[in-house]
């Protein structure tokens, strides 16, 4: 053989070897999306997020709101993939040729409004039991979203084990211009570090059987952000969840306990020290053609934001004060409690579960039926606080009686349509002191156009 | 000797093209063009996904090892975290 045939031999192989191992390095890309529209009429939202007082003559808002969420994920393997996820939120209407988030509905459109949900990267450690999840993520705290329901940046790894899982998480959560919640007033941090908001998180999974589950966790909420003013925060929960399969019932529920140190207001050297509680059990049952679902809940409160020792359970808000970066979707509330189809329009009577230091007990019962493509949901909840902070009593602690459902029809595998509509009537908690009038009973009547794929 | 490099590339370019006319039919090209069904790049929904995922796993041990089994099993859950991912806050 010449070496001219040698080489072209040698080409052609090294050609057919390549193209073999190309697959190899290939990208399984996956899309998936939501779009969703939603038509309101009622008396208490106003397309703004954040806690609401009824009030006499409330006037009825009408409006409609769309969301769009665009998720790409770049999968290398099994083992290794980028999650990306965007979001485009607009009230109908709302403003045009503009820049920002949750605007672009006006007439002529063409507003600068995607808005970065996550990016993170998910991998498996390789031959080890562990994954990470790095970058800006949601998280699910275990205890129904009570600790933290949002997205933000941080880490988050879990190991599989004999007996269940061991993890952990570290989120941060300000680094800059940051204010709201307890942690009142506006900084700018200048040195990055050196102002933060973290959160920190240690658990254990065991799975004692087959049907029963535990799960045990250390929480700590850090935050110096304003050491220049006041004392530092640093909040110890240490929680316990479980879940039981118990006939053709699941029954799971959680205790969690917080204590530690609270910045105050006033000088350094005056943190109060925190001692608080919440509580839940949660249940749900196949019962005739559907679904019987119950949960109560507790927030501890207090009387006082000035004692030494607070017993509200202290929650986790956005930087702004009026948005929780938590809830209690569980409950399946439109009104009393925050919803999870909420998109920008995010108002409830109690929107943060500390409720102005007065924390909440309730109870929430409800039911899901389908048949064949159409669906019920039906739901009742009532709710009072847990501790009257300024003394009055109000004419007394019940929150009210919200009653709701949800009837829809599935047009495709992936796209409903949906009409839902809620009633609260308000408890004595909205008597007038002295005089006056009561406010009125919020309710609110949505349709709603959902697809997913 | 230049023939039987000929023949390796010929193979190799056979290799390319030959799936795309196996793997689709007249007939598919006409749904894909026609109603957006069978199309080669098609991606599978996350209900897909799902609903190809539970029959997978409902064959059971008689098919899958138990740790495919479970590899099946985190699957869905991942599926299903996603879709509650889309769908709240």
């Amino acid at each position: 053989m010449s070496m001219k045939k040698r080489l072209l031999a040698v080409a052609a192989a090294s050609a057919l070897t390549v193209a073999t191992a190309v697959p190899a390095l290939a990208l399984e890309n996956e899309f998936h999306g939501l779009f969703r529209l939603r038509g309101f009429i009622e008396n208490f939202n106003d397309g703004g997020a954040g806690a609401v007082t009824p009030i006499n003559n409330p006037r009825t808002k009408s409006y409609f709101e769309q969301r769009a969420r665009l998720m790409y994920i770049a999968k290398a393997n099994d083992d290794l993939k980028l999650v990306t996820h965007f979001e485009i939120d607009s009230r109908w209407g709302d403003n045009s040729y503009a820049t920002g988030r949750g605007q672009g509905g006006g007439i002529g459109a063409d507003t600068t409004n995607l808005e970065t949900k996550n990016v993170y990267l998910d991998f498996n450690i390789p031959s080890t039991p562990v994954n990470v999840k790095l970058g800006i993520q949601g998280f699910d705290d275990g205890y129904k979203g009570i600790i933290f329901n949002n997205d933000a940046a941080g880490v988050v790894a879990k190991a599989k084990t004999g007996f269940g899982s061991l993890g952990g998480a570290f989120f941060r959560f300000d680094d800059a211009v940051t204010g709201g919640s307890y942690l009142e007033g506006t900084v700018t941090n200048t040195t990055p570090g050196y102002l933060t908001r973290d959160l920190v998180n240690l658990n254990a999974k065991f799975n004692v059987t087959k049907d029963v589950k535990l799960g045990a966790d250390w929480y700590l909420l850090y935050s110096d952000v304003l050491r220049q003013t006041q004392d530092r925060t640093a909040i110890n929960m240490f929680g316990v969840n479980a879940e039981a399969k118990v006939g053709p019932a699941t029954i799971d529920g959680f205790v969690l306990y917080q204590t530690g140190k609270l910045g105050s207001a006033a000088a350094i050297g005056n943190s109060q020290k925190v001692s608080a509680f919440a509580g839940n059990v949660g249940a749900k049952l196949k019962a005739g053609p559907g679904t019987l679902r119950t949960n109560a809940l507790y927030i501890s409160g207090d009387k006082s934001s000035s004692s030494s020792v607070r017993n509200d359970f202290q929650t986790v808000a956005d930087r702004t004060v009026n948005q929780a970066a938590h809830a209690f979707y569980a409950a399946e509330m439109q009104i009393l409690l925050r919803n999870k189809y909420n998109m920008n329009s995010d108002r409830a009577i109690v929107q943060n579960l500390n409720n102005n230091r007065q924390g909440i007990y309730g109870g929430f019962v409800g039911y899901d039926l389908a048949i064949d493509k159409f669906f019920v949901f039906s739901n009742v909840g009532a709710a009072a606080i847990s501790r009257d902070t300024n003394g009055a009593n109000r004419g007394g602690d019940f929150l009210g009686t919200e009653v709701n459902t949800e009837v829809g029809y599935k047009l495709f595998d992936n796209m409903t349509t949906s009409v839902q509509a809620g009633y609260m009537f308000l408890g004595n908690y909205y008597k007038p002191v002295t005089t006056g009038s009561w406010p009125e009973n919020p309710y609110t009547a949505k349709v709603q156009v959902n697809y997913t794929f | 000797m230049k023939k039987v490099a000929v023949m390796v590339m010929a193979a190799f370019m056979m290799s390319a093209t030959v799936p795309a006319f196996a793997q689709m039919t007249k007939e598919e090209k006409d749904q894909c063009l026609l109603a957006s069904k069978n199309c080669m790049m098609e991606v599978d929904t996350l209900q897909k996904k799902m609903k190809k995922l539970n029959a997978e796993i409902k064959k059971g041990t008689k098919v899958y090892s138990a740790d495919e089994l479970k590899k099946l099993q985190d699957k869905l859950k991942e599926a299903e975290a996603m879709l509650d991912a889309l769908q709240t806050k």
